[in-house]
């Protein structure tokens, strides 16, 4: 099917992809309670992550994934890697975990393409639907205040080695949060990145600092000259 | 239509030279791997009227802009007329090609021919000579007079011209020499160590199979280190490490100091990604020093000398193609820095030296323009990696050798301990006065009695230690695990329940029948999530780095945070009072433990006594402190209004295993104390504070720096 297909496809049939049986099976009863037809994929998973979703693509029309797959082999692949795949191809995901400290720098490096994180405990029909519409509608490119990006300055406060501490001075200029330095262009993996400033499209209007994301690095000259001392005082 | 091209200013020759080159030593080091690549097997470096101050029995050196002069000579290959114009006279391109090697082969490693730039513009003046091995009866001459190019606007307005000398008599070899006159700036003391050092170091001289390369510095320094540089003393390492990548994939050996192989490993015990390394191949060996070892006093080198020359040549240098590139391995340098700090901890000269030889005819690691380091390309990423890599493998044998050095010592002792006991009894049966004899015998079984009391008392403090970090872990396992599962379920099925039940049954049977039973299931999930998520970020990976800068109240602040549940279930109050905003070093998982252990004693306190108002005062104060680089100490009083210590001596709180409640461990105060020595604090109890009543812990602690609020 042609991906724009999917933008304002109806959405009828959601997949479940979880390697947890019991929690499988309860989230497919909030989805059969926002009046979805549930797809729990109790296995089969084990294919390559493109072929896995051709398969899902195939009987759905959306999905819900939770972080980790790999408990009994259940999958190859981890569901912050499918639903970034699955955001490009158009086709509404949606993320379930408990925002485990370990998985919080993953997430948030692809946080772009992650429009809502669902919690276990407070997941409920509503929100699913609320979910989907949020995918459709980004597809389409149509922001909510929270996720809209815009060109913001990024200083780099600190390096810890495999991720670095930034201050977004636009969202809460007290604020440091802790990203993957992965995200960060390769030549500048390093030391050198401290004290560093970019300009990055950044949803400002994210309540959390989970819910920030970062897309792009421009490099910001340090000021220079007579009343340089004075710019960067 | 009228044809132009881009023309360069005269400035830019200036701006290249002192932009790219800023530093002496590495402008006159590109001019002797220039020599390396015309394939010298000398090149003397002289160096006159150009210091800032007298240099040792050589007066004639002092500055004196007239005479200051540098030359560089060597024995290579030499250069025609047309080598001048088209190669030397050629800046920002080079005909060196590092795949082809030259005739003695030898890997070409300066290139791009502004390295020499900076140093040729050192001086007012640069004469070059030349004679070619192609034609020896020929000398070419070319004067360079920068002052020239101050005077005109672009670079191809200064004509040079190269002039040549017949010689009657074939010079013995071809040569090139470069004298550099009148020379802008004096040369500090430390620069010419510097140089020198690099200089010695440039050739790899740590082997016999050196390159038949040999660049001398006309100068006393220079023999002394020289001379330094020859103690080898790789033979008094306690370890040796060498570890080699070929076609990206690692293997490794370490030697004792005899050359015995100690241990092997294979790609996969180094290498722990599925990718190979994707780097030229190389060769990465590491010698380690153990001064404190018994064994470093049986060798035949005196420890100073070899802490002596560890001091100068130490670090970890890297050899690009037989050459040395700068800065890695110079003293100040931070390159590899977190692997050694995993290897040797902080300590400040590392008892290491180490070299890592990459062949790279390739071209995959290219050097930065201005001829500091490499571009941080994969390959010289990949090239960290493996080093860091290495490294970790090393820190885990050398840990291995060091637990296997403790069991021994501990057997020794444990034999020692035996041989005066058997003493001690021999003596005391040799005394003839029985009374006299039953006496000591007493004395002496009185006091095993008593040392077996400690002994038993510290093992079971230990066991303790041991239970506890076992239970933590298992706590970790079981909070990952619920969050995972069970608690998932429970959360999403409670809600479906809810939902379902609402929809389903009027509004009377659900408020009557069920949502009291699903409220308190909710609250109770709530409960086990917050205990989960406890124990999560207790053991957060990130808290424990040390030696970085904490902030105090950030850190106090966000335990009460992590407690808050608890805290307001036990009908408790915490208050803070906290001035400015007070840096410590140290680790937040150490600041986290003293916090969350005092806590926990409060939270005990309370128990037997009901109270209205149960209330804890975390305070902070800045003082005067004399253990603190800053001068400035922190004093942190903890007190609460429980029942204060009873039941057990003001001095004991501290030792291990002492508790006065029966689910006590007995353990939370010795950590506190173990934390905050280590951190180079004090901590005080007072058993009933005046304020509250209960128990006061004032704990002390050095400042790195303090910040006014908002800060």
């Amino acid at each position: 099917m042609d991906s724009e297909g999917y933008i304002h496809k109806t959405i009828t049939r959601v997949a479940i992809i979880d390697d947890q049986p019991d929690v499988r099976d309860s989230i497919a009863e909030k989805v059969e309670d926002a009046n979805f037809t549930a797809l729990p994929e109790s296995g089969d998973m084990t294919l390559e992550l493109d072929s896995c979703i051709e398969k899902i693509q195939k009987n759905a029309n959306a999905a819900i994934f939770d972080c980790h797959l790999s408990h009994k082999n259940y999958a190859t692949f981890n569901g912050i890697h499918a639903i970034k795949k699955m955001y490009l191809l158009l086709f509404p995901a949606l993320l379930i975990t408990s925002y485990a400290n370990a998985d919080l720098l993953e997430i948030q490096q692809a946080r772009k393409y992650i429009p809502i994180v669902l919690q276990p405990e407070t997941v409920s029909p509503d929100i699913i639907i609320e979910g989907f519409k949020l995918c459709q509608n980004e597809f389409a490119g149509v922001y909510s205040p929270e996720r809209r990006p815009w060109r913001s300055l990024v200083r780099v406060e600190d390096f810890t080695g495999d991720s670095v501490y930034v201050v977004v001075p636009s969202w809460d200029a007290r604020e440091k949060f802790r990203v993957p330095i992965s995200m960060f262009p390769f030549e500048i993996r390093n030391e050198k990145i401290l004290g560093m400033r970019f300009f990055s499209k950044v949803n400002i209007g994210a309540e959390d600092y989970h819910e920030v994301y970062l897309d792009g690095f421009e490099l910001v000259e340090k000021p220079k000259g007579k009343y340089a001392s004075l710019l960067r005082g | 239509m009228s044809h132009t091209n881009i023309r360069f200013s005269s400035n830019i020759l200036k701006r290249l030279g002192e932009e790219l080159n800023p530093d002496l030593t590495q402008g006159l080091i590109e001019l002797v791997k220039n020599a390396y690549d015309a394939d010298a097997r000398n090149c003397i470096i002289e160096l006159n009227h150009v210091f800032d101050r007298q240099q040792e029995n050589q007066p004639s050196l002092f500055s004196d802009i007239n005479y200051s002069q540098i030359i560089i000579e060597d024995d290579g290959n030499g250069m025609t007329d047309e080598d001048i114009s088209n190669n030397w006279l050629l800046l920002g391109e080079s005909t060196k090609n590092s795949t082809q090697k030259t005739a003695l082969d030898r890997v070409p490693v300066g290139n791009k021919g502004l390295g020499r730039l900076a140093a040729l513009r050192l001086g007012m003046k640069t004469i070059l000579e030349t004679v070619s091995q192609k034609n020896r009866h020929i000398c070419y001459r070319l004067e360079i007079d920068w002052t020239a190019y101050d005077s005109t606007r672009v670079v191809e307005d200064v004509p040079l011209q190269i002039t040549q000398e017949f010689l009657s008599e074939e010079a013995k070899h071809s040569y090139t020499k470069i004298t550099i006159e009148r020379i802008n700036r004096t040369i500090t003391e430390r620069e010419i160590q510097k140089f020198a050092r690099a200089l010695i170091l440039l050739a790899n001289p740590f082997t016999d199979d050196n390159l038949g390369f040999k660049p001398i510095l006309k100068l006393n320094q220079f023999q002394k280190i020289s001379k330094l540089v020859e103690q080898r003393y790789f033979h008094e390492a306690e370890f040796h490490l060498i570890a080699t990548v070929d076609k990206g994939v690692v293997s490794a050996i370490i030697q004792d100091w005899k050359g015995n192989v100690l241990y092997t490993a294979v790609s996969e015990e180094i290498n722990r990604t599925h990718f190979t390394y994707s780097m030229p191949d190389a060769v990465f060996e590491l010698w380690i020093f153990d001064f404190e070892s018994d064994t470093f006093s049986t060798r035949s080198s005196v420890k100073s000398a070899v802490k002596n020359w560890l001091g100068e040549f130490g670090g970890v240098h890297l050899y690009y193609n037989q050459l040395r590139v700068l800065p890695f391995g110079d003293r100040q340098e931070r390159w590899l820095s977190d692997s050694l700090k995993r290897l040797v901890g902080d300590r400040k000269n590392p008892n290491l030296i180490g070299r890592l030889l990459v062949t790279d005819t390739l071209n995959k690691l290219q050097q930065t323009t201005d001829r500091h380091g490499f571009v941080e390309n994969e390959s010289f990423l990949e090239l960290k990696r493996f080093a860091s890599d290495v490294f970790d493998w090393m820190a885990k044998r050398w840990q291995q050798e060091q637990n296997k050095k403790t069991q021994i010592e501990k057997e020794k002792l444990e034999q020692e301990a035996g041989a005066s006991k058997r003493t001690l009894d021999d003596e005391v049966s040799a005394i003839s006065d029985k009374t006299v004899r039953e006496r000591v015998e007493r004395a002496v079984q009185e006091r095993e009695r008593k040392l077996r009391e400690r002994e038993e008392k510290l093992r079971k403090a230990l066991q303790l230690y041991r239970t506890l970090s076992t239970t933590g872990i298992t706590a970790a396992v079981f909070a990952h695990e619920s969050i995972s599962n069970p608690l998932k379920t429970i959360n999403m099925n409670i809600t479906t329940i809810e939902a379902r039940s609402q929809r389903l049954l009027s509004d009377d049977i659900y408020k009557s029948k069920l949502k009291k039973s699903i409220e308190r299931i909710k609250k109770s999930a709530s409960s086990l999530s917050l205990l989960s998520d406890v124990a999560l970020r207790l053991v957060d990976h990130e808290k424990r780095r040390d030696h970085v800068s904490v902030d105090l109240h950030e850190a106090i602040n966000q335990t009460i945070q992590l407690f808050s549940s608890f805290i307001k279930e036990r009908d408790t109050t915490i208050h803070t009072e906290f001035e400015k905003t007070i840096y410590l070093l140290g680790s937040q998982a150490a600041l986290e433990s003293v916090i969350v252990n005092l806590l926990n004693n409060s939270l005990v306190a309370f128990e037997p006594k009901p109270l209205t108002e149960r209330k804890i005062i975390i305070r902070t104060q800045v003082i005067k402190y004399h253990k603190a680089d800053s001068g400035l100490g922190v004093e942190i009083h903890v007190l609460d209004n429980g029942t204060g210590i009873e039941g057990i001596h003001l001095d004991d709180i501290w030792l291990p295993g002492e508790t006065t409640t029966s689910h006590g461990t007995g353990l939370g105060l010795t950590i506190v104390k173990d934390t905050i020595q280590d951190m180079n604090g004090c901590v005080e109890a007072i058993a009933k504070s005046e304020e509250l009543g209960g128990a006061e812990i004032i704990i002390t602690l050095p400042i790195l720096r303090v910040a006014e609020h908002g800060q």
